[in-house]
């Protein structure tokens, strides 16, 4: 499965995960969430999500000037920021259990599964 | 966590082309959005083993879609909204005929195949502009210079194919160019050469034919080195002046500035005839010859040496029945009133 396409459901609360102990910028979160094992997750989502984040008003932001170099902004978790991750790490497990028990049901039965629907083929031109 | 460095130009010039992405918004949003961007790429170059850019448009919509902000063609209009379109479409493009390729097995397969040989493809573009090259320094030989650029076009071309060393989408795009102009161009240019060839195969065949020919007269397969007149009583003939259908001089030596084509067996060299202006007096036979010694390197015959006569093979020639026995062939000049207004009799001396 395109795990892209599951991640894009759940970066807010990665992303919120990913700074609740310790305040980040933008490719620190990036790197958290990679060495974490999302390894597909796009630069420029967290950059986005950590904005939208901070517009909700999950996040507080400050910019730290680096000598030399271009400055860092870094985002770090706040209370309501903390009760966002809280709900949404509730919504998480429901949704990961129902799931689980979905797919469990589906591979300790396999034999049950009997009307093998024979797989449409699609002719050249057909579309 | 690594300490921030400067930002490479290459860096700068992509956060700049994301925010001329994101120019549609306004400047506060755009600056919220893109502030610490420069330090988040060049963190991410160095962190990630040739890590690429990529695209600043492809990435300044991620941004503003994980954003949640509005895309660009709902708030864009006019002019702008156009060129944002017109800057996607290529993008677009490629998306449609990616999704068009993969519904059908058999472009899914012709696309497998093409990919595997890219490769042949990034040595022939390298090859391509190496010749464009020596061609362009006029034809400039294979040398140490030539394989220098020859090795850095093919280096520089495949790692172009592999996707490296183009970290601005610009470059993308001028490569993407140049390989539609040198697809376009190949056929072309390969014709041109295919013309060329032929032609000079051609003229390669049409020239030795004709040296073929000029080389003076065959009779039964050998060469005839001189030729011997008897009049109607079969006397022999000196000074006769003899003229192809054409109206051209009968030469049997080819081409007269040679002296290899008229050197005899025995040594001697045959030389046109003293009487007639410019050495030109090669068909007026029998052919009179001087030994080898006489003539210079250049051709041109000792004026001190007397031409020898050639000796007819025959002291008299059997008359021709009818004839009048008195008549001298000299005495007939109508039979000699040539149809050909060029010819002037000029006085021959008699060897």
């Amino acid at each position: 499965m395109d795990t892209t396409q599951l991640l894009k459901g759940v970066l807010d609360v990665a992303v919120l995960a990913a700074i609740q102990d310790e305040d980040g910028y933008g490719y620190d979160v990036v790197r958290r969430l990679r060495t974490a094992g999302l390894e597909e997750v796009g630069d420029a989502s967290v950059y986005g999500t950590l904005r939208r984040l901070y517009s909700a008003g999950a996040l507080t932001s400050y910019v730290v000037p680096s000598d030399g170099g271009p400055h860092r902004k870094y985002y770090g978790i706040n209370e309501q920021g903390r009760r966002m991750l809280a709900e949404q790490r509730d919504n998480w497990r429901a949704f990961s259990s129902i799931m689980n028990g979905l797919l469990e049901q589906v591979t300790a039965k396999p034999a049950t599964g009997s009307r093998t629907a024979p797989t449409p083929v699609r002719l050249i031109g057909e579309n | 966590m690594s300490a921030a460095t400067v930002a490479s130009p290459a860096v700068t010039a992509f956060a700049a082309a994301v925010r001329n992405a994101l120019a549609d918004l306004p400047p506060d949003e755009v600056d919220d959005l893109t502030d610490g961007l420069e330090a988040d790429l060049t963190e991410r170059l160095d962190d990630v083993d040739a890590a690429e850019l990529g695209d600043p448009i492809a990435y300044a919509e991620e941004l503003r879609l994980a954003a949640g902000l509005p895309m660009p063609s709902a708030s864009r209009t006019g002019r702008a909204a156009t060129f944002a379109e017109l800057r996607r479409l290529p993008t677009t493009v490629a998306d449609e005929l990616r999704a068009r390729v993969q519904r059908s097995p058999m472009l899914r397969q012709l696309a497998a195949f093409l990919i595997a040989v890219r490769p042949a493809w990034w040595v022939f573009r390298a090859l391509a502009v190496t010749a464009v090259l020596m061609y362009g320094l006029g034809g400039s030989p294979i040398n140490g210079v030539t394989v220098l650029f020859g090795c850095a076009a093919l280096i520089i071309s495949v790692q172009f194919g592999r996707g490296r060393w183009l970290p601005f989408a610009w470059m993308r795009a001028l490569l993407l160019a140049f390989n539609v102009i040198l697809a376009v161009a190949t056929p072309l240019v390969l014709a041109g050469w295919a013309v060329q060839i032929n032609n000079a195969a051609s003229v390669d065949s049409a020239s030795s034919s004709s040296d073929f020919s000029s080389t003076g007269l065959m009779e039964n397969g050998s060469q005839v080195s001189n030729i011997f007149a008897y009049d109607a009583q079969g006397h022999p003939l000196s000074n006769v002046q003899l003229f192809d259908q054409d109206g051209k001089p009968l030469n049997l030596v080819g081409d007269p500035t040679l002296t290899d084509t008229r050197t005899n067996a025995d040594g001697s060299v045959t030389v046109p005839n003293g009487g007639v202006a410019g050495r030109l007096g090669w068909n007026v036979y029998p052919l009179a010859s001087v030994p080898a010694d006489a003539v210079a390197t250049d051709g041109t015959v000792n004026s001190a040496v007397t031409p020898n006569t050639a000796t007819p093979p025959f002291a008299a020639a059997r008359p021709i029945a009818g004839t009048d026995p008195t008549a001298s062939a000299s005495a007939s000049p109508s039979a000699v009133a040539s149809p050909i207004p060029t010819l002037t009799p000029s006085p021959l001396p008699t060897p």
